[in-house]
């Protein structure tokens, strides 16, 4: 991919992606998903994670599975609402860059 | 390099951390591991970074500069930009020439640290064994020369009373002669008054000594001592 990905868009990933698992995922998963949209190397992560539960948008609980501690995260009310907020950011901005393209005035 | 190896070197380079932000840092990445690895032996580093660049990923989303300066590349956030603004911002920082000796000394590990002691300390037992050495020296030199001088000063008190006793044994014999051979008293008189002379003479050189050389010398020693001794404690 040529884009950059920026540190808003990779929240708003990463906060989708939380999003699909109502039980909640875990690391691994999480890096797995989101490489599958955009590459991301496998220890880019954890700071995005760790910012998101900070911020409450993201909480965590331990789980054992196999024997032995996994940690899963789930969105939050808060979490949701900024995801919201961001996918009406993205649609504008994909919005006015799709007429920017087509041909059209981007600000009509 | 296994991941039991991984996360040892990332704890280390993590000690900077708080306690709760390193464990919570190293809780993470060891069950991230757990799920990615199929063996115990596999090579985490092609999977996830050294452990510098993931200690750097996550310093610096500690510190915010992960928000403000990054962007991810197409090869993620491990890609050599990442690094460079991280490093440039570290750097900017804390510029490392105003660094007092005191920061200088709580940055090292305790290796490094008793590396440097034990340094010191060899370094310090020639040049200790040199200033005893020059000490000893200095007194040996001064005790010597004292000796010396106390030597000629007996050697001349000892010459005189020996020259006084021969001159008046002369002068005796000399005079008790006379009486039986005039000549020959004679000359044993005039031997005797000559080792007289030079006994005057060698108890002369002695009290010369006693009165000018040695009062000299003691004060230069004195003198020598008080001036060592003022410099290192001014008063």
């Amino acid at each position: 991919m040529i884009f950059n990905t920026g540190a808003a868009l990779l929240d708003a990933i990463v906060l989708s992606v939380v999003n699909r698992e109502s039980e909640g995922t875990y690391g691994y998963k999480i890096t797995q998903d989101v490489q599958a949209v955009i590459p991301v190397s496998e220890s880019t992560l954890y700071p995005v994670l760790r910012r998101l539960l900070k911020d409450q948008c993201l909480e965590s609980y331990d789980q054992e599975f196999q024997g032995r501690n996994r940690r899963y995260y789930r969105i939050t009310p808060t979490g949701s609402s900024q995801l919201n907020m961001y996918k009406q950011e993205w649609y504008s901005y994909i919005l006015k860059i799709n007429m920017l393209f087509e041909g059209g005035k981007g600000n009509d | 390099m296994t991941k039991q190896k991984f996360l040892y070197e990332l704890d280390l380079l993590l000690m900077d951390l708080s306690l709760e932000d390193r464990q919570e840092a190293l809780d993470y990445y060891a069950s991230y591991l757990e799920e990615a690895i199929e063996s115990e032996e596999d090579d985490v580093t092609q999977l996830i970074g050294t452990p510098e660049s993931v200690s750097a990923i996550i310093k610096g989303g500690l510190s915010g500069h992960f928000e403000e300066t990054i962007e991810l590349g197409s090869d993620g956030l491990n890609n050599s930009d990442y690094r460079k603004t991280y490093e440039v911002i570290d750097v900017a920082d804390s510029p490392k020439q105003k660094r007092s000796y005191k920061e200088k000394w709580s940055s090292l590990e305790t290796r490094d640290r008793i590396i440097l002691i034990g340094l010191l300390i060899f370094s310090c037992i020639p040049l200790s064994a040199f200033a005893l050495g020059s000490l000893g020296a200095v007194f040996g030199i001064g005790f010597g020369s004292l000796m010396a001088v106390l030597g000629v000063l007996f050697a001349a008190f000892v010459i005189a009373i020996a020259f006084y006793i021969v001159a008046i044994t002369f002068i005796v014999l000399g005079a008790l002669q006379l009486f039986v051979q005039t000549g020959a008293g004679l000359i044993l008189i005039g031997c005797g008054i000559l080792v007289l002379l030079l006994a005057n003479v060698c108890a002369k050189v002695s009290f010369w000594f006693v009165r000018t050389a040695i009062p000299t010398v003691v004060r230069w020693v004195v003198d020598f001592f008080s001036k060592l001794v003022n410099r290192e404690v001014p008063a």
